[in-house]
């Protein structure tokens, strides 16, 4: 119940604005070959609802709600200036779950660099996290993923 | 001609000097030193010689942003990553996956199968799949030996040079109570010179573009959607290229306009071959609420 009140939270606040870059159909699935609604034209605003493989469901201004190609869309940079679409406050305001932000420094930069010293601690920390292959098994098949050639039953 | 002469001549020095077991803490100062040298001297590097480097390295990254923490996210992303790694074809390593705390959106690999991706990063995806193309991308640089092979070309010839003057330095100071802090030193600024080369100044372009294909591949190969590679650089690309949070991947990575660009008929044609597509948006929702 609440795993799934949780992702519904993300998917509606992972809902991402964009603009075409291109004049492009509608089109009413995620496939060259279904209908066309109608042509957009280059600079439309759209709000991206859903992602299916190379396609993005939009939604724009007059309520049509139909399918693009992905890369016709430009997304807008507002979407992760201030940390996560604002999920994390979201999830813990609706769950009360302990979803934290990063405190942690930016910065990746040469200064950074010359400053740093080695951290094994860190390192032998992060070695632990490491799992047992049985439990990388039980999570490939609970994700119903693809087993490599040599595991598959 | 004659740099290459002057490192021969240390690195033979170095080889001469390394059963003087050097070590700091519990590192073996020596076997970084000699497994730096290696890479200049030789043209192939030992899986034994990429692992002391790689942790080394691993170490120096995690002396620049600490560990997040949050055991069950780090178990999560080492789940994902070592799922996709026996995709890769590096069986022979053992890999290590970790969550920097860093709101800088970046992702690292360091050579023999250490693997970070930032927090800030993390935060911008929204399903599994999207965070294994981030790893995939990862693990295909290590797979692909990128990180050895820019260790060894040109532009890195100035630092190897460096290190194996500082090395030499630190096998050859006085003994004496600052010997300690001689030899940290020397081992401390030979890791900063690999971590600068890698890390500051990032791999080729060529080498982005190869590490994206064969991601697609490995994402493919493992289950997953292999458009979420796509989807992660369509995010990236509605960044500001002077966001300071991208500073340093815009650095060290082509646009991600022109990578999209260069992956998309990949992932055309592998569409055609890819009949498993999962992108376990749910699995990741739980987890990023754990």
């Amino acid at each position: 119940m609440t795993t799934n009140l949780v992702a519904y939270i993300i998917l509606v606040c992972t809902q991402l604005s964009g603009e075409l870059v291109a004049p492009t159909p509608l089109y009413s699935q995620p496939s060259n070959a279904s209908e066309h609604f109608s042509q957009l034209d280059k600079q439309q605003a759209v709000t991206v609802e859903e992602r299916y493989r190379a396609w993005y469901r939009v939604h724009i201004e007059n309520q049509q709600t139909g399918w693009v190609r992905m890369l016709s869309v430009k997304l807008h940079s507002e979407i992760n200036q201030q940390n996560s679409f604002g999920v994390i406050e979201t999830i813990n305001a609706f769950t009360g779950t302990k979803a934290t932000k990063s405190t942690g420094v930016r910065g990746f930069d040469e200064m950074s660099f010359q400053r740093a010293k080695p951290n094994p601690l860190a390192l032998a920390k992060m070695q632990l996290f490491a799992p047992k292959q049985q439990a990388v098994n039980e999570f490939v098949i609970e994700g119903n993923l693809t087993q490599p050639l040599g595991e598959q039953q | 001609m004659k740099k290459s002469f002057i490192i021969g001549v240390l690195i033979i020095l170095l080889i001469g000097c390394q059963s003087t077991g050097l070590k700091v803490g519990n590192w073996d100062v020596g076997k970084i030193v000699n497994a730096g040298a290696t890479l200049i001297d030789s043209q192939s590097t030992t899986v034994e010689e990429e692992i002391t480097i790689g942790e080394n390295l691993a170490s120096m990254l995690l002396g620049v942003s600490p560990l997040y923490n949050n055991n069950q996210q780090q178990i999560y992303v080492n789940m994902i990553g070592n799922h996709l790694a026996s995709h890769a074809r590096r069986n022979e390593l053992k890999w290590y996956f970790a969550i920097l705390d860093s709101q800088e959106i970046n992702a690292f690999a360091a050579p023999g199968g250490y693997v970070f991706i930032t927090k800030g990063l993390l935060d911008m995806l929204s399903s599994e799949a999207e965070l294994a193309a981030v790893l995939a991308h990862e693990i295909a640089h290590t797979e692909l030996s990128h990180q050895i092979k820019s260790i060894k070309s040109g532009d890195s010839q100035n630092a190897l040079s460096d290190i194996a003057f500082a090395s030499v330095s630190a096998y050859q100071g006085n003994t004496g109570a600052s010997q300690r802090d001689q030899d940290y030193a020397q081992y401390a600024q030979t890791l900063t010179s690999f971590s600068l080369e890698l890390y500051t100044k990032g791999l080729s372009k060529d080498d982005e573009f190869a590490a994206d294909e064969e991601a697609a591949f490995i994402l493919s190969r493992a289950g997953y959607d292999i458009y979420s590679l796509a989807s992660v650089l369509k995010k990236l690309e509605s960044f500001a290229a002077d966001d300071f949070a991208l500073a340093s991947l815009y650095k060290t990575h082509p646009k991600p306009t022109e990578r999209l660009k260069k992956v998309s008929p990949i992932l055309t044609k592998l569409e055609q071959t890819t009949s498993n597509w999962q992108t376990l948006s749910e699995r990741f929702a739980h987890n990023m609420s754990q």
